[in-house]
């Protein structure tokens, strides 16, 4: 069939099936499988599929006191309590009781993980839960034999210019008792499969050890982060990073938010708006404000939208 | 039928004519927007559609146009409708994607993925006449490759 129909037309067949059904075609035929394989149908696929279609699925992470253990779920957007599918965790061999997994970022179904909670030298590691794979990223060359005297930041996104995944790192060096500024970049390309050191401007710009988060909306990375303002002083603000232009920007966080403590923001969003957690402290949180950008770079725009009290 | 009704002719690839109601051959985006654009003449040419694959085209076009055609009717028009062997589903594909309808696309894409779901890779070859050109070992290799998407 691949023979005779155009591959914009296959695509929008395979955009009703499931990924699972999708795999299982590969091996119809020399045609199907390279069809299948080749970077234009997936990339044809990624939009009929994900880019264009409002989400259909969450990821459910949550404590089961019962196993004692982190568990992921597949959940429907429309009924989030009842997981649709047990995913097998990319972290399967052995794990240590005191892993910890942090995930970076969620693009396009596909995760960015990262076990850093003790160990700063453990790989990053790329998953797609809806077709079982998952790609260890090669270790960066520069600051992993040395852990505690670098702190890392990192970002996860796709570039829609080069139809590319990638991962940007921001490594503190350690030194004066406190990390200095400018951090120093690297950005992995899925596409090339290296890290690259970055060469552009890298502002002087600080972010939360630990506690910091990140989100990715359109092709961009945004960090809450602060900036060193005299001895003591600190301002708040949302740094960016553009991973088409490849260029950091500053953007303005609402008055009230600029001279809380780093610790008590975070960074989330709300569709494809950008949205800023305010705890009322960072361990023990009685309550969280959650703050929304209605109009993207308009400061003016921040509104306080809602208070979860936090039990 | 009003004065103000007007025919287009439509010429396939295989030489065939068929005149039809302006109203129901704008259905296509493609002829849609030749009449629109003021550039049709006596007779619209379809170099890409067979008279055979047009026949079935019209006949869904004059159903979904009628009127007082209840959803329960049209659903199972719809239904005997995609009931084809499967070079009549490609050509009727083919001819939607030419014809710009996204109303027949969509429905014979969702049938040819209905055909898929829930069969063996065996079975799938079959429906579709899928000539299996991978040695036993190469399949194996991709089988195991993708061995999850087989459990």
């Amino acid at each position: 069939m691949s023979e005779y129909l155009p591959i914009e037309m296959m695509v929008l067949i395979f955009s009703k099936l499931q990924p699972k059904s999708l795999l299982q075609l590969k091996c119809l035929s020399k045609s199907w499988n390279a069809l299948i394989s080749s970077p234009d149908f997936i990339w044809l696929h990624t939009q009929q599929s994900v880019l264009l279609k409002p989400p259909t699925h969450l990821f459910k992470r949550y404590f089961s006191t019962g196993l004692k253990k982190e568990k992921i779920r597949l959940a429907d957007v429309s009924n989030f309590d009842t997981p649709v599918m047990r995913l097998r965790s990319p972290f399967n061999i052995g794990l240590p009781d005191y892993f910890y997994c942090r995930i970076i970022g969620i693009c396009n179904g596909v995760l960015c993980m990262l076990d850093d909670l003790l160990d700063h030298s453990s790989p990053v590691v790329l998953w797609n839960p809806s077709i079982s794979r998952c790609l260890t990223l090669p270790m960066t060359p520069f600051g992993c034999d040395n852990s505690g005297t670098y702190m890392f930041v990192l970002g996860f996104g796709f570039a829609v210019k080069t139809r590319d995944y990638k991962v940007v790192r921001m490594a503190y060096a350690h030194g004066d008792g406190q990390y200095l500024l400018p951090p120093r970049v690297e950005i992995y390309a899925l596409s090339s499969g290296i890290w690259k050191d970055f060469d552009g401007f890298i502002p002087d710009i600080g972010i939360v050890e630990y506690f910091w988060t990140q989100v990715e909306i359109c092709g961009k990375v945004y960090w809450t982060a602060y900036k060193r303002n005299g001895e003591r002083r600190v301002e708040n603000l949302i740094m960016m990073f553009d991973l088409n232009e490849k260029i950091f920007q500053e953007l303005s966080l609402p008055e009230i938010l600029v001279n809380e403590p780093p610790t008590n923001l975070n960074i989330a969003q709300l569709g494809e708006l950008l949205v800023v957690y305010q705890y009322d402290t960072r361990v023990w949180s009685s309550s969280c404000s959650i703050w929304v950008m209605k109009r993207y770079g308009d400061i003016d725009s921040w509104s306080k939208e809602y208070n979860v009290a936090l039990g | 039928m009003s004065s103000s009704t007007k025919f287009l002719t439509l010429k396939t690839c295989d030489d065939k004519k068929f005149v039809l109601d302006e109203a129901i051959a704008v259905r296509s985006q493609t002829i849609k927007n030749m009449v629109e654009d003021d550039c049709v003449s006596n007779v619209i040419p379809l170099p890409n559609v067979n008279s055979k694959t047009m026949t079935k085209v019209i006949e869904y076009w004059k159903k979904h146009s009628e009127e007082g055609v209840s959803k329960d009717v049209l659903m199972d028009f719809d239904k005997a409708f995609v009931k084809v062997h499967h070079s009549i589903l490609h050509a009727l594909i083919l001819a939607a994607n030419f014809l710009n309808d996204k109303e027949i696309l969509d429905m014979m894409c969702q049938e040819v993925a209905d055909r898929i779901k829930g069969k063996t890779p065996e079975e799938i070859r079959k429906e579709f006449d899928i000539k299996n050109d991978f040695t036993p070992e190469e399949e194996e290799e991709i089988r195991k490759e993708n061995a999850w998407a087989f459990e």
